[in-house]
Protein backbone atom coordinates (compact mmCIF):
# COMPACT_ATOMS: atom_id res chain seq x y z
CA UNK A 1 0.00 0.00 0.00
CA UNK A 2 2.84 2.14 0.37
CA UNK A 3 2.82 2.86 -3.84
CA UNK A 4 0.06 5.30 -2.83
CA UNK A 5 1.78 7.31 -0.90
CA UNK A 6 3.88 8.08 -4.01
CA UNK A 7 1.00 10.10 -5.53
CA UNK A 8 2.63 13.72 -4.31
CA UNK A 9 5.92 14.31 -3.09
CA UNK A 10 5.93 16.49 -0.12
CA UNK A 11 3.47 15.17 2.67
CA UNK A 12 1.51 17.75 4.20
CA UNK A 13 0.93 16.01 7.29
CA UNK A 14 3.46 13.24 8.76
CA UNK A 15 2.61 11.46 11.90
CA UNK A 16 5.34 9.61 13.33
CA UNK A 17 4.77 6.79 16.40
CA UNK A 18 2.79 9.70 18.25
CA UNK A 19 2.08 8.95 21.66
CA UNK A 20 -0.74 9.94 24.10
CA UNK A 21 -1.87 9.38 27.70
CA UNK A 22 -4.12 10.74 30.17
CA UNK A 23 -2.79 9.80 33.19
CA UNK A 24 -2.38 5.67 33.49
CA UNK A 25 -4.74 5.70 30.20
CA UNK A 26 -3.14 5.06 26.80
CA UNK A 27 -4.81 6.46 24.07
CA UNK A 28 -2.61 6.69 20.92
CA UNK A 29 0.12 4.38 21.38
CA UNK A 30 2.26 4.74 18.85
CA UNK A 31 0.43 6.04 15.96
CA UNK A 32 1.88 7.25 12.21
CA UNK A 33 0.43 8.36 9.49
CA UNK A 34 0.84 10.62 5.68
CA UNK A 35 -1.49 12.99 3.96
CA UNK A 36 -0.37 13.94 1.03
CA UNK A 37 -0.93 17.32 -0.80
CA UNK A 38 -4.33 17.24 -2.58
CA UNK A 39 -5.27 14.23 -0.53
CA UNK A 40 -7.90 13.54 1.05
CA UNK A 41 -7.61 10.73 4.12
CA UNK A 42 -10.38 9.57 6.40
CA UNK A 43 -9.39 8.11 9.73
CA UNK A 44 -11.65 5.43 10.64
CA UNK A 45 -12.51 4.33 14.66
CA UNK A 46 -14.60 3.41 17.20
CA UNK A 47 -16.00 5.81 19.70
CA UNK A 48 -13.57 6.84 22.20
CA UNK A 49 -10.53 5.60 19.99
CA UNK A 50 -8.51 8.49 20.42
CA UNK A 51 -9.68 10.39 17.07
CA UNK A 52 -10.41 13.53 18.44
CA UNK A 53 -7.46 13.52 20.88
CA UNK A 54 -5.57 12.48 17.28
CA UNK A 55 -6.67 15.51 15.31
CA UNK A 56 -5.81 18.03 18.60
CA UNK A 57 -2.40 16.80 18.85
CA UNK A 58 -2.11 17.88 15.32
CA UNK A 59 -3.18 21.19 15.85
CA UNK A 60 -1.38 21.41 18.80
CA UNK A 61 -4.07 21.76 21.16
CA UNK A 62 -3.40 18.72 22.89
CA UNK A 63 0.55 18.46 23.42
CA UNK A 64 1.48 14.43 22.12
CA UNK A 65 3.73 12.75 24.88
CA UNK A 66 5.81 11.24 22.28
CA UNK A 67 6.98 10.86 18.72
CA UNK A 68 6.83 13.44 15.83
CA UNK A 69 4.07 15.19 14.36
CA UNK A 70 5.01 17.19 11.03
CA UNK A 71 2.73 20.14 9.33
CA UNK A 72 4.00 21.06 6.56
CA UNK A 73 7.50 20.25 6.95
CA UNK A 74 7.65 21.96 9.82
CA UNK A 75 7.80 19.41 13.44
CA UNK A 76 5.37 21.51 15.73
CA UNK A 77 6.67 20.49 18.96
CA UNK A 78 9.44 22.92 18.39
CA UNK A 79 7.63 25.90 17.23
CA UNK A 80 6.37 28.80 19.83
CA UNK A 81 3.14 30.43 19.93
CA UNK A 82 4.00 32.63 16.60
CA UNK A 83 4.87 30.18 14.99
CA UNK A 84 2.04 27.62 15.83
CA UNK A 85 -0.29 30.36 15.20
CA UNK A 86 0.98 31.02 11.56
CA UNK A 87 0.61 27.38 11.15
CA UNK A 88 -2.74 27.21 12.59
CA UNK A 89 -3.38 30.31 10.30
CA UNK A 90 -2.60 27.32 7.12
CA UNK A 91 -4.93 24.60 8.88
CA UNK A 92 -8.16 24.92 9.17
CA UNK A 93 -10.20 22.81 11.98
CA UNK A 94 -14.17 21.93 12.03
CA UNK A 95 -14.76 21.20 15.52
CA UNK A 96 -16.77 17.90 16.39
CA UNK A 97 -19.32 20.16 18.41
CA UNK A 98 -19.09 23.10 15.55
CA UNK A 99 -17.82 25.29 18.13
CA UNK A 100 -19.57 28.46 17.06
CA UNK A 101 -19.32 31.18 19.35
CA UNK A 102 -22.77 31.51 20.75
CA UNK A 103 -22.57 35.03 21.86
CA UNK A 104 -21.35 36.10 18.57
CA UNK A 105 -23.37 36.66 15.02
CA UNK A 106 -22.87 34.71 11.87
CA UNK A 107 -21.06 37.88 10.70
CA UNK A 108 -19.14 37.90 13.94
CA UNK A 109 -18.10 34.54 14.02
CA UNK A 110 -16.80 34.83 10.69
CA UNK A 111 -14.57 37.58 11.21
CA UNK A 112 -13.38 36.33 14.60
CA UNK A 113 -10.55 34.46 12.84
CA UNK A 114 -9.27 37.37 10.59
CA UNK A 115 -8.80 39.42 13.58
CA UNK A 116 -5.43 38.21 14.08
CA UNK A 117 -4.81 37.18 10.53
CA UNK A 118 -5.13 38.69 7.33
CA UNK A 119 -5.50 42.48 9.39
CA UNK A 120 -4.37 43.90 6.13
CA UNK A 121 -7.81 43.47 4.77
CA UNK A 122 -10.05 46.29 5.58
CA UNK A 123 -13.80 46.12 6.50
CA UNK A 124 -15.48 45.98 3.16
CA UNK A 125 -13.09 42.79 2.27
CA UNK A 126 -13.38 41.37 5.35
CA UNK A 127 -16.91 41.54 4.41
CA UNK A 128 -16.60 40.05 1.20
CA UNK A 129 -14.68 37.34 2.10
CA UNK A 130 -17.07 36.05 4.72
CA UNK A 131 -19.83 36.72 2.46
CA UNK A 132 -18.29 34.68 -0.66
CA UNK A 133 -17.75 31.78 2.26
CA UNK A 134 -21.11 32.36 3.19
CA UNK A 135 -22.14 31.74 0.09
CA UNK A 136 -19.45 28.59 -0.78
CA UNK A 137 -21.80 26.68 1.99
CA UNK A 138 -25.24 28.15 0.62
CA UNK A 139 -26.28 30.23 3.52
CA UNK A 140 -25.43 33.70 2.61
CA UNK A 141 -28.81 34.94 4.35
CA UNK A 142 -27.99 33.61 7.75
CA UNK A 143 -25.56 36.39 8.35
CA UNK A 144 -26.98 38.37 10.59
CA UNK A 145 -28.64 35.66 13.01
CA UNK A 146 -27.35 34.14 15.98
CA UNK A 147 -25.87 30.49 15.74
CA UNK A 148 -28.41 29.29 18.85
CA UNK A 149 -31.32 30.23 15.58
CA UNK A 150 -29.60 27.57 13.69
CA UNK A 151 -29.93 23.97 12.89
CA UNK A 152 -27.77 21.34 13.29
CA UNK A 153 -26.91 21.12 9.85
CA UNK A 154 -26.63 25.17 9.48
CA UNK A 155 -24.43 25.66 12.10
CA UNK A 156 -22.31 22.45 10.51
CA UNK A 157 -22.34 24.84 7.34
CA UNK A 158 -21.74 27.86 9.10
CA UNK A 159 -18.55 25.90 11.10
CA UNK A 160 -16.98 25.03 7.53
CA UNK A 161 -17.48 28.79 6.56
CA UNK A 162 -15.19 29.94 9.45
CA UNK A 163 -12.87 26.83 8.91
CA UNK A 164 -12.47 28.36 5.62
CA UNK A 165 -12.03 31.89 6.19
CA UNK A 166 -8.17 32.21 6.39
CA UNK A 167 -8.12 29.86 3.11
CA UNK A 168 -6.15 27.04 5.09
CA UNK A 169 -4.19 24.77 2.88
CA UNK A 170 -5.43 21.61 4.58
CA UNK A 171 -8.54 20.97 6.92
CA UNK A 172 -8.76 18.54 9.72
CA UNK A 173 -12.71 17.61 9.87
CA UNK A 174 -13.82 15.95 13.22
CA UNK A 175 -16.94 13.82 12.52
CA UNK A 176 -18.52 16.49 9.90
CA UNK A 177 -21.61 14.13 9.45
CA UNK A 178 -22.41 12.68 12.95
CA UNK A 179 -25.20 13.68 14.46
CA UNK A 180 -26.81 14.71 11.09
CA UNK A 181 -29.99 13.19 9.29
CA UNK A 182 -28.77 10.88 6.25
CA UNK A 183 -29.66 13.66 3.69
CA UNK A 184 -27.94 16.27 5.40
CA UNK A 185 -25.10 14.05 6.21
CA UNK A 186 -24.75 13.74 2.59
CA UNK A 187 -24.84 17.28 1.62
CA UNK A 188 -22.15 17.93 4.15
CA UNK A 189 -20.24 15.39 2.79
CA UNK A 190 -20.45 16.14 -0.79
CA UNK A 191 -19.88 19.48 0.36
CA UNK A 192 -16.44 18.80 1.86
CA UNK A 193 -15.51 17.35 -1.75
CA UNK A 194 -16.53 20.59 -3.47
CA UNK A 195 -14.48 22.08 -1.09
CA UNK A 196 -11.71 20.20 -1.57
CA UNK A 197 -12.03 20.78 -5.07
CA UNK A 198 -13.04 24.59 -5.48
CA UNK A 199 -9.94 25.24 -2.70
CA UNK A 200 -7.91 22.60 -4.12
CA UNK A 201 -7.06 21.84 -0.05
CA UNK A 202 -6.37 18.49 1.92
CA UNK A 203 -7.92 16.58 4.51
CA UNK A 204 -8.22 14.89 7.04
CA UNK A 205 -11.53 13.91 7.91
CA UNK A 206 -12.49 11.61 10.83
CA UNK A 207 -15.51 9.69 10.96
CA UNK A 208 -17.84 6.82 11.29
CA UNK A 209 -20.23 7.19 8.65
CA UNK A 210 -19.52 4.95 6.25
CA UNK A 211 -21.19 6.71 3.54
CA UNK A 212 -19.76 9.99 4.37
CA UNK A 213 -16.46 7.78 4.30
CA UNK A 214 -16.99 6.44 0.72
CA UNK A 215 -17.63 9.75 -1.04
CA UNK A 216 -14.85 11.89 0.66
CA UNK A 217 -12.18 9.20 1.09
CA UNK A 218 -8.77 8.77 -1.44
CA UNK A 219 -7.17 6.60 1.80
CA UNK A 220 -8.77 5.51 4.60
CA UNK A 221 -6.42 4.57 8.09
CA UNK A 222 -8.02 2.71 11.03
CA UNK A 223 -7.12 3.67 14.28
CA UNK A 224 -7.33 0.52 16.72
CA UNK A 225 -5.91 0.02 19.99
CA UNK A 226 -4.02 3.80 19.52
CA UNK A 227 -2.05 2.48 16.19
CA UNK A 228 -2.71 2.90 12.54
CA UNK A 229 -3.84 -0.23 12.22
CA UNK A 230 -4.68 -0.50 8.49
CA UNK A 231 -4.35 1.61 5.26
CA UNK A 232 -6.10 1.59 2.22
CA UNK A 233 -8.59 2.58 -0.33
CA UNK A 234 -12.27 2.30 0.62
CA UNK A 235 -12.74 -0.71 -2.27
CA UNK A 236 -8.78 -2.52 -0.77
CA UNK A 237 -9.68 -2.33 3.05
CA UNK A 238 -13.83 -3.12 2.08
CA UNK A 239 -12.12 -6.72 0.49
CA UNK A 240 -10.18 -7.10 3.74
CA UNK A 241 -10.60 -10.70 5.47
CA UNK A 242 -9.43 -8.86 8.82
CA UNK A 243 -12.62 -8.85 10.86
CA UNK A 244 -11.09 -5.96 12.62
CA UNK A 245 -11.13 -4.30 9.47
CA UNK A 246 -14.30 -5.86 7.77
CA UNK A 247 -16.41 -4.68 10.99
CA UNK A 248 -16.22 -1.26 10.12
CA UNK A 249 -18.02 -2.28 6.20
CA UNK A 250 -21.02 -4.10 7.56
CA UNK B 1 1.17 6.57 52.14
CA UNK B 2 -1.55 8.10 50.60
CA UNK B 3 -3.48 10.57 51.27
CA UNK B 4 -7.14 10.72 51.30
CA UNK B 5 -8.75 12.33 48.03
CA UNK B 6 -10.19 15.25 49.27
CA UNK B 7 -6.69 16.26 51.16
CA UNK B 8 -4.93 15.64 47.96
CA UNK B 9 -8.03 16.97 46.00
CA UNK B 10 -7.63 20.07 47.96
CA UNK B 11 -3.61 20.48 47.36
CA UNK B 12 -4.41 19.78 44.22
CA UNK B 13 -7.14 22.61 43.21
CA UNK B 14 -4.96 25.29 45.60
CA UNK B 15 -2.05 24.56 42.98
CA UNK B 16 -3.63 24.70 39.75
CA UNK B 17 -5.10 28.30 40.90
CA UNK B 18 -2.00 29.29 42.04
CA UNK B 19 -0.78 28.65 38.22
CA UNK B 20 -3.73 30.10 37.09
CA UNK B 21 -3.26 33.75 39.16
CA UNK B 22 0.24 33.77 38.39
CA UNK B 23 -1.03 32.78 34.48
CA UNK B 24 -2.78 35.94 34.88
CA UNK B 25 -0.35 38.43 36.03
CA UNK B 26 1.98 37.24 33.02
CA UNK B 27 -0.43 37.59 30.62
CA UNK B 28 -1.85 41.18 31.80
CA UNK B 29 1.56 42.31 31.07
CA UNK B 30 2.22 40.70 28.21
CA UNK B 31 1.01 43.24 24.90
CA UNK B 32 -1.19 42.67 22.56
CA UNK B 33 -3.88 44.21 24.51
CA UNK B 34 -7.60 43.23 24.14
CA UNK B 35 -8.38 46.70 25.17
CA UNK B 36 -12.06 46.91 23.08
CA UNK B 37 -13.60 43.61 25.21
CA UNK B 38 -12.64 45.21 28.19
CA UNK B 39 -14.13 47.88 27.75
CA UNK B 40 -16.81 45.78 26.37
CA UNK B 41 -16.54 43.71 29.59
CA UNK B 42 -16.55 46.91 31.87
CA UNK B 43 -19.73 47.94 30.67
CA UNK B 44 -21.41 44.64 31.10
CA UNK B 45 -19.84 43.94 34.33
CA UNK B 46 -19.82 47.39 35.98
CA UNK B 47 -22.62 49.35 34.22
CA UNK B 48 -25.04 46.77 34.02
CA UNK B 49 -24.78 45.87 37.99
CA UNK B 50 -25.49 49.88 39.05
CA UNK B 51 -29.25 49.33 39.10
CA UNK B 52 -29.37 45.89 41.62
CA UNK B 53 -26.33 46.97 43.42
CA UNK B 54 -28.16 51.11 44.25
CA UNK B 55 -31.25 49.24 45.44
CA UNK B 56 -30.29 47.05 47.17
CA UNK B 57 -27.83 49.82 49.13
CA UNK B 58 -30.36 51.86 49.39
CA UNK B 59 -32.61 49.77 51.02
CA UNK B 60 -29.50 48.08 53.43
CA UNK B 61 -28.73 52.13 54.16
CA UNK B 62 -32.80 52.63 55.54
CA UNK B 63 -32.96 48.95 57.41
CA UNK B 64 -29.82 49.55 59.11
CA UNK B 65 -30.69 53.07 60.53
CA UNK B 66 -34.39 52.20 60.83
CA UNK B 67 -33.34 49.25 63.10
CA UNK B 68 -30.36 51.11 64.91
CA UNK B 69 -32.67 53.88 66.08
CA UNK B 70 -34.45 52.24 68.92
CA UNK B 71 -31.13 50.54 70.50
CA UNK B 72 -29.31 54.38 70.14
CA UNK B 73 -32.37 55.96 72.04
CA UNK B 74 -32.01 53.39 74.76
CA UNK B 75 -28.47 54.88 75.33
CA UNK B 76 -29.62 58.31 74.88
CA UNK B 77 -27.50 58.74 71.54
CA UNK B 78 -29.79 59.00 69.24
CA UNK B 79 -28.11 62.28 67.60
CA UNK B 80 -25.47 59.65 67.04
CA UNK B 81 -27.37 57.77 64.41
CA UNK B 82 -25.76 59.85 61.07
CA UNK B 83 -22.25 58.66 62.71
CA UNK B 84 -23.05 55.21 63.45
CA UNK B 85 -24.55 54.58 60.37
CA UNK B 86 -22.44 56.23 57.96
CA UNK B 87 -18.88 54.45 60.20
CA UNK B 88 -20.95 50.88 59.37
CA UNK B 89 -21.85 51.26 55.95
CA UNK B 90 -18.41 52.96 54.70
CA UNK B 91 -16.28 50.37 56.75
CA UNK B 92 -18.21 47.33 56.62
CA UNK B 93 -21.35 46.68 55.42
CA UNK B 94 -21.33 48.66 51.85
CA UNK B 95 -18.12 47.08 50.89
CA UNK B 96 -19.02 43.39 52.17
CA UNK B 97 -22.68 43.52 50.93
CA UNK B 98 -22.09 44.88 47.30
CA UNK B 99 -19.14 42.50 46.99
CA UNK B 100 -21.64 39.07 47.33
CA UNK B 101 -24.24 40.22 45.69
CA UNK B 102 -21.86 41.14 42.76
CA UNK B 103 -20.28 37.82 43.43
CA UNK B 104 -23.89 35.87 43.04
CA UNK B 105 -24.68 38.16 40.03
CA UNK B 106 -21.00 38.46 38.02
CA UNK B 107 -18.95 35.10 38.97
CA UNK B 108 -21.73 33.15 38.66
CA UNK B 109 -22.32 34.54 34.87
CA UNK B 110 -19.12 34.53 34.72
CA UNK B 111 -18.79 30.80 35.64
CA UNK B 112 -21.09 29.88 33.28
CA UNK B 113 -20.54 32.15 30.48
CA UNK B 114 -16.72 30.37 30.51
CA UNK B 115 -17.96 27.32 31.47
CA UNK B 116 -20.70 26.46 28.47
CA UNK B 117 -17.39 28.01 25.82
CA UNK B 118 -15.35 25.21 27.37
CA UNK B 119 -17.62 22.45 27.35
CA UNK B 120 -18.61 23.27 23.50
CA UNK B 121 -15.04 23.88 22.91
CA UNK B 122 -15.51 27.31 22.21
CA UNK B 123 -12.08 28.51 24.11
CA UNK B 124 -10.01 25.72 21.80
CA UNK B 125 -12.14 27.67 18.63
CA UNK B 126 -10.62 30.97 19.52
CA UNK B 127 -7.22 29.34 20.09
CA UNK B 128 -6.92 27.88 16.69
CA UNK B 129 -8.10 31.46 15.08
CA UNK B 130 -4.86 32.57 16.75
CA UNK B 131 -6.59 34.85 19.51
CA UNK B 132 -5.27 33.90 22.90
CA UNK B 133 -8.09 32.65 24.97
CA UNK B 134 -6.62 33.39 28.42
CA UNK B 135 -6.11 36.76 27.53
CA UNK B 136 -9.29 37.95 25.32
CA UNK B 137 -11.80 35.97 28.14
CA UNK B 138 -9.65 35.89 31.72
CA UNK B 139 -7.91 38.81 31.38
CA UNK B 140 -10.60 41.35 30.56
CA UNK B 141 -13.23 40.11 33.02
CA UNK B 142 -10.63 39.54 35.35
CA UNK B 143 -9.30 43.57 35.40
CA UNK B 144 -13.15 44.32 34.63
CA UNK B 145 -14.41 42.75 38.10
CA UNK B 146 -11.10 44.52 39.85
CA UNK B 147 -11.78 48.19 38.82
CA UNK B 148 -15.46 47.70 38.84
CA UNK B 149 -16.11 46.89 42.21
CA UNK B 150 -14.74 49.59 43.95
CA UNK B 151 -16.52 52.00 41.64
CA UNK B 152 -19.66 50.78 42.44
CA UNK B 153 -19.09 50.15 45.96
CA UNK B 154 -18.65 53.94 46.32
CA UNK B 155 -21.47 54.40 44.47
CA UNK B 156 -23.42 51.86 46.61
CA UNK B 157 -22.28 53.93 49.75
CA UNK B 158 -23.28 57.12 48.42
CA UNK B 159 -26.93 55.18 47.56
CA UNK B 160 -27.32 53.81 51.01
CA UNK B 161 -25.96 56.87 53.11
CA UNK B 162 -28.92 58.74 51.16
CA UNK B 163 -31.29 55.40 52.56
CA UNK B 164 -30.16 56.45 55.61
CA UNK B 165 -30.88 60.15 55.55
CA UNK B 166 -34.54 59.28 54.77
CA UNK B 167 -34.33 56.70 57.25
CA UNK B 168 -33.42 59.35 59.96
CA UNK B 169 -36.47 61.90 58.73
CA UNK B 170 -39.05 59.22 59.24
CA UNK B 171 -39.22 60.01 62.59
CA UNK B 172 -36.60 62.49 63.12
CA UNK B 173 -35.36 66.02 61.21
CA UNK B 174 -32.19 66.81 59.56
CA UNK B 175 -31.50 68.55 56.58
CA UNK B 176 -29.48 66.76 53.77
CA UNK B 177 -26.43 68.19 54.25
CA UNK B 178 -26.51 68.72 57.79
CA UNK B 179 -26.90 64.59 57.09
CA UNK B 180 -23.84 64.42 55.35
CA UNK B 181 -21.94 66.98 57.22
CA UNK B 182 -22.22 65.04 60.16
CA UNK B 183 -21.23 61.53 58.53
CA UNK B 184 -18.37 62.81 56.53
CA UNK B 185 -16.83 64.60 59.90
CA UNK B 186 -17.20 61.63 61.30
CA UNK B 187 -15.01 59.28 58.66
CA UNK B 188 -11.37 59.66 58.88
CA UNK B 189 -8.62 58.55 56.62
CA UNK B 190 -8.58 55.26 58.43
CA UNK B 191 -12.01 54.92 57.69
CA UNK B 192 -12.68 54.97 53.90
CA UNK B 193 -8.86 53.81 52.74
CA UNK B 194 -8.36 50.62 53.84
CA UNK B 195 -12.41 49.92 53.13
CA UNK B 196 -11.56 51.01 49.52
CA UNK B 197 -8.61 49.07 49.01
CA UNK B 198 -10.21 45.88 50.57
CA UNK B 199 -12.54 45.83 47.48
CA UNK B 200 -10.45 45.81 44.73
CA UNK B 201 -9.49 42.27 46.27
CA UNK B 202 -12.73 41.30 46.47
CA UNK B 203 -13.59 42.29 42.95
CA UNK B 204 -10.24 40.47 41.66
CA UNK B 205 -11.06 37.82 43.83
CA UNK B 206 -14.35 37.25 42.26
CA UNK B 207 -13.24 37.75 38.63
CA UNK B 208 -10.44 35.52 39.09
CA UNK B 209 -12.40 32.73 40.69
CA UNK B 210 -15.48 32.71 38.03
CA UNK B 211 -13.07 32.44 35.19
CA UNK B 212 -11.06 29.44 37.14
CA UNK B 213 -14.23 27.46 37.84
CA UNK B 214 -15.28 28.12 34.17
CA UNK B 215 -12.14 27.57 32.38
CA UNK B 216 -11.54 24.80 34.15
CA UNK B 217 -15.84 23.15 33.90
CA UNK B 218 -15.67 19.20 33.20
CA UNK B 219 -17.12 18.33 30.34
CA UNK B 220 -21.10 18.29 29.47
CA UNK B 221 -24.06 20.45 30.86
CA UNK B 222 -23.66 19.19 34.49
CA UNK B 223 -19.74 20.91 34.86
CA UNK B 224 -21.16 24.00 33.99
CA UNK B 225 -23.69 23.95 36.70
CA UNK B 226 -21.17 23.11 38.83
CA UNK B 227 -18.84 25.69 37.88
CA UNK B 228 -21.19 28.24 38.10
CA UNK B 229 -22.55 26.81 41.36
CA UNK B 230 -18.87 26.63 42.84
CA UNK B 231 -17.55 30.22 41.75
CA UNK B 232 -20.31 31.78 43.85
CA UNK B 233 -19.90 29.84 47.18
CA UNK B 234 -15.93 29.88 46.66
CA UNK B 235 -15.73 33.94 45.86
CA UNK B 236 -18.07 34.60 48.98
CA UNK B 237 -16.02 32.57 51.03
CA UNK B 238 -13.22 34.54 49.39
CA UNK B 239 -14.73 37.88 50.12
CA UNK B 240 -14.88 37.28 53.76
CA UNK B 241 -11.20 35.46 54.11
CA UNK B 242 -10.12 38.61 52.54
CA UNK B 243 -12.16 41.08 55.01
CA UNK B 244 -10.83 38.92 57.98
CA UNK B 245 -7.33 39.47 56.47
CA UNK B 246 -7.81 43.24 55.62
CA UNK B 247 -8.98 44.06 59.22
CA UNK B 248 -6.01 42.21 60.88
CA UNK B 249 -3.50 44.10 58.70
CA UNK B 250 -5.24 47.87 59.36
CA UNK B 251 -5.18 47.02 62.48
CA UNK B 252 -1.43 46.25 62.77
CA UNK B 253 -0.78 49.19 60.39
CA UNK B 254 -2.72 51.31 63.52
CA UNK B 255 -5.16 52.68 60.73
CA UNK B 256 -8.30 51.38 62.72
N1 LIG C 1 -8.64 15.90 28.27
C1 LIG C 1 -8.75 14.61 28.53
N2 LIG C 1 -8.46 14.09 29.75
C2 LIG C 1 -8.56 12.78 30.02
N3 LIG C 1 -8.97 11.87 29.13
C3 LIG C 1 -9.29 12.29 27.90
C4 LIG C 1 -9.20 13.67 27.53
N4 LIG C 1 -9.58 13.80 26.25
C5 LIG C 1 -9.90 12.56 25.84
N5 LIG C 1 -9.73 11.66 26.81
C6 LIG C 1 -9.94 10.21 26.70
O1 LIG C 1 -9.36 9.76 25.51
C7 LIG C 1 -10.17 8.79 24.89
C8 LIG C 1 -10.40 9.16 23.46
O2 LIG C 1 -11.19 10.31 23.38
P1 LIG C 1 -11.61 10.97 22.01
O3 LIG C 1 -12.43 12.15 22.31
O4 LIG C 1 -10.41 11.19 21.17
O5 LIG C 1 -12.50 9.83 21.34
P2 LIG C 1 -13.09 9.81 19.88
O6 LIG C 1 -12.39 8.72 19.15
O7 LIG C 1 -13.03 11.16 19.27
O8 LIG C 1 -14.57 9.36 20.14
P3 LIG C 1 -15.95 9.93 19.55
O9 LIG C 1 -16.20 9.18 18.29
O10 LIG C 1 -16.95 9.60 20.59
O11 LIG C 1 -15.79 11.40 19.34
C9 LIG C 1 -11.44 8.69 25.70
O12 LIG C 1 -11.37 7.51 26.45
C10 LIG C 1 -11.40 9.90 26.60
O13 LIG C 1 -11.93 9.55 27.86
MG1 LIG D 1 -14.34 12.67 18.86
Amino acid sequence: MESLDARSDTPIIRLTEVKKSFDDHVVLDGFSLKVNKGESVVILGRSGSGKSVLIKCIIGLIKADQGKIEVMGRDISQLDTYGLDKMRAKVGFLFQSNALYDSMTVRENLLFPMRRHLTNLDRRESEQRVIEKLTHVGLADTIDMMPSALSGGMKKRIALARTLILNPEVILYDEPTTGLDPVTGKEISLLLRETQRKYNTSSLIISHDMKCVKRTADRIAILLSGKCYAVGTYDELKQSSDKNIHAFFE
Amino acid sequence: MKLPDYISGFFEDTGNMARFVARYFRELFRPRYEVRQFVRQCYLIGVLSFPLIAVTGFIMGLVLTMQLRPSLIAYGVESQLPVMVGLSIVREIGPVITALIFAGKISSGIGAELGSMKVTEQIDAMEVSGTNPFKYLVVTRVLATTLMLPVLTVLSDAVSLYGSYLGVNIKGHTSLTLYFFQVFQSLGFGDVLPALIKTFFFGFAIGLIGCYMGYNSKKGTEGVGRSANAAVVVSSLFIFIIDLLAVQITDLLGLN
